[in-house]
């Protein structure tokens, strides 16, 4: 017998985790189990319970399949984590990221006198993840499962993400925003106002090494694993009551170390976990059973009524209800991948380099305090918290600019200044003389390029109905910024007022919040070094 | 206008300085509808909208008093008068820059400025500061437009800058004025230099001090171009 150290609950030997609350028993052998990679997030053991993994891999032997399935044992999912590993699947271009690291090289990524190379960041619109496992119901005979998963590979994914970045197209499709996932991560419901626990991500994980190697963008490769996506809909929306959910559960597992949820399985949520099932499902079963005892947080099969370790009765009517807006920040790589997801919690929930999840103190292009989320009824949203660096948000649409609003073009930080607040640098005198100079020709405004706080670097004039700014064509061009598209944005003027739009670039256009900024699904984020995608479930 | 003493009183007597030789004289080249009309200029002689002997009252640009000219010994000399806009001279040969010169070309007015680019990028709190790609080089050209607003800033990527209507390094398509290739800016570490490229309209540079006129120098004051004719 093995006592689980966790709930105290006895488990037949061979058990890898604990029946009573999943913690993986095999550690206690001495094994620890891989690292999870945070970013791979593809739950691909999960329909093996009723018909097995069909897939160009090998299936691992101890898999309790009847089937005659090609047996072997270098199954990648052996690993105890419902996690799969990296999906052999080509690489796809494009997403986001910056990186100073290596200068520009046309050679590289871009096709010459194309679109600049991809410093690319995924479509505003979230992608379309298609895991079909997920969606996969439940078998109800090994042979089903196994000719329903006859597809090549156990998961197909159709991201948007692997888009690939051909010259001139804006990126990738719009597609409608996925099904929203029922539980937040692990983390159905935090109480108001408890910050985020500090997610022990790994940092070998990210890639930002040289606080300077992020100054300018950086050319990235998505790897069509970036499936880190919020799951579909499904039987996840029986998660725990908020009442039981209050984090405790999540001592024992590293949040950001752990696939998102909401990969669980109909049919696997409702076996009983440990007995029937391969080892190395039981930690997807623990997850996907998120029925847990209010009392000891293990986990309560459907159609018990009583905790099956501690005999707490299971209320399964206490489902939450929050009417406060569930979102979280899903980090994009410098790879382009997408990475941890941060839930933010109902309330507000300071972030910067001294506050918040470590990813943002890692980051030294964040002021201590940098930035507000603010949770409420219906509505998510930023207030920058006079950070140096501000916070950014990819234009969607035309936008109004004001004066000394601030926006990055490729690797540029631009600052619009209103000819008419414009100060002049020869001062008139007083006897009715004139300054003399260059003629204005209807000069109504100027591009000043940022190179610290307050120096100015190159400026541009605006003259004319609208400016356009791109690498190779326009009236204000960057030749030699490579993240710059070939007609990137618009400045422009109508009766008097003043506007930015992008014009389908591949990198986009990024306008400082002010204020109050409200935040809607898909919206990209960048945060000192870091973008962030916001996902409201 | 005085003319000279005269040199003996046994010579034949002229009617005043009408008949005198002409030692100097600015012809108007392009101003306010006054194109040709000539300045004799016979001894010390002030320019301005409302003072002196060389006056253009419909152009804002001059001072009241906005320059000064003298006749000395055969040469003649101009000096800012304290004027708000300066007076401005056609290069004939490469000149110095120092920073925050102006200079002429086309109808742009250019300023040189040198500028710390490598200034600190960290704040006081230790976070960096996310901004555009430093420059290398540590000056710049800036346009001043009428009315004294800074205009187009370009920064430097080498050593010169070529300035003119098009491809060059800062190009001013609009302006009528200005050649294809007009003048170059060269900044080294002995300061930096205007030079002008063979443009068919000239490079003016703002007098600094009192200095002399040859015969054939270009002025700007205010709007006005005047040619300096010395006999």
């Amino acid at each position: 017998m093995i006592i689980c150290p966790h709930c105290a609950r006895d488990n037949e030997d061979h058990y890898k985790f604990c029946l009573g609350c999943g913690t993986e028993l095999s550690k206690l052998a001495g094994a620890p189990p891989p690292p999870a990679r945070p970013s791979v997030v593809v739950a691909r053991a999960v329909p093996m319970p009723t018909g097995g993994v069909r897939s160009p891999q090998p299936v691992a032997t101890a898999l309790p399949v009847a089937a005659p399935l090609p047996v072997a044992t270098a199954l990648p999912v052996a690993t105890p984590l419902p996690v799969a590993t990296a999906l052999p699947v080509a690489p796809a271009r494009v997403v986001v990221g910056f990186d100073d690291a290596q200068p520009f090289d046309p050679t590289v990524d871009s096709v010459p006198g194309a679109e600049p190379p991809a410093f690319d960041v995924p479509p505003l619109s979230p992608p379309a993840f298609e895991v079909s496992v997920m969606e996969a119901p439940a078998f109800d005979t090994p042979e089903a499962g196994v000719a329903a998963l006859a597809e090549p590979a156990g998961i197909s994914i159709a991201s948007p993400l692997v888009v690939p970045t051909t010259p001139g197209l804006p990126p990738a499709s719009r597609e409608p925003p996925p099904p929203a996932e029922a539980p937040m991560g692990r983390k159905p419901s935090e109480p108001p106002g408890v910050p985020l626990d500090p997610p022990t991500v790994p940092p070998a994980g990210r890639a930002f090494e040289d606080p300077f190697a992020e100054v300018v963008p950086r050319v990235i490769q998505v790897s069509p694993e970036a499936a880190d996506e919020p799951p579909t809909d499904g039987p996840q929306r029986e998660e725990p009551p908020t009442d039981q959910a209050q984090g405790v559960d999540l001592e024992d597992i590293p949040l950001p170390t752990r696939p998102p949820l909401g990969r669980a399985e109909a049919t696997v949520v409702g076996e009983e976990p440990g007995f029937d099932l391969h080892p190395s499902l039981v930690s997807v079963v623990r997850e996907a059973a998120s029925r847990r005892c209010p009392a000891c947080k293990s986990a309560v099969p459907e159609g018990f009524k009583f905790c099956g370790v501690c005999g707490s009765r299971y209320e399964p009517a206490a489902i939450s209800t929050s009417p406060v807006l569930r979102a979280r920040l899903v980090l994009i790589h410098p790879d382009g991948r997408e990475g941890d997801a941060f839930d933010l919690p109902a309330g507000e929930c300071v972030v910067g380099r001294d506050v918040g999840p470590t990813v943002f103190a890692e980051d030294p292009f964040l002021s201590p305090r940098h930035a507000t989320f603010s949770s409420g009824p219906g509505r998510l949203s930023v207030r920058d918290e006079g950070s140096l660096n501000g916070v950014f948000l990819r234009l969607r649409d035309e936008i109004e600019l004001m004066h000394r609003d601030l926006f990055r073009v490729g690797q540029q930080l631009l600052r619009f200044e209103d000819m008419r607040h414009v100060r002049p640098v020869v001062q008139p005198a007083n006897d009715g003389t004139l300054v003399f100079g260059s003629p204005a020709r209807g000069t109504w405004g100027r591009l000043a390029a940022l190179v610290s706080v307050e120096t100015v670097a190159h400026v541009w004039t605006l003259v004319g109905p609208q400016v356009s700014i791109g690498r190779e064509r326009g009236d204000i061009k960057f030749p030699q910024d490579g993240f710059v598209s070939g007609a990137h944005c618009i400045v422009s003027t109508r009766q008097g007022r003043f506007f930015l739009s992008d014009q389908g670039s591949t990198n986009g256009t990024y306008l400082r919040v002010k204020g109050e900024q409200t935040l809607n699904e898909g919206d990209l984020l960048l945060l000192g070094q870091q973008l962030f995608r916001v996902v409201i479930g | 206008m005085q003319g000279t003493a005269p040199r003996t009183a046994l010579q034949t007597a002229f009617f005043g300085a009408v008949q005198a030789e002409a030692r100097a004289r600015l012809v108007l080249i392009r101003g306010e509808g006054l194109d040709g009309i000539s300045f004799q200029l016979t001894g010390r002689h002030v320019a301005g909208r409302s003072t002196g002997s060389i006056l253009f009252p419909d152009d804002a640009y001059l001072s009241p008093r906005h320059a000064d000219f003298s006749l000395e010994d055969g040469r003649l000399y101009v000096q800012d008068a304290g004027s708000l806009n300066g007076v401005y001279t056609r290069l004939r040969e490469p000149a110095r820059l120092e920073d925050g010169d102006v200079f002429l070309a086309g109808e742009e007015l250019l300023r040189l400025q040198l500028a710390d680019f490598g200034g600190s990028l960290v704040a006081e709190d230790g976070t960096h500061f996310f901004a555009s790609p430093m420059p290398a080089h540590p000056w710049r050209v800036t346009q001043v437009l009428e009315g004294g607003r800074p205009g187009l800033c370009v920064v430097a990527q080498g050593r010169s800058l070529v300035i003119g209507r098009e491809r060059c390094d800062i190009d001013f398509p609009q302006d009528r004025f200005i050649s294809g290739r007009h003048c170059r800016v060269d900044f080294g570490p002995g300061g930096a230099l205007v030079t002008d490229l063979g443009s068919r309209n000239g490079t003016f540079v703002r007098v600094r001090e009192r200095r002399p006129l040859v015969h054939g120098d270009y002025l700007f004051v205010g709007r006005q171009l005047l040619r300096v004719e010395l006999s």
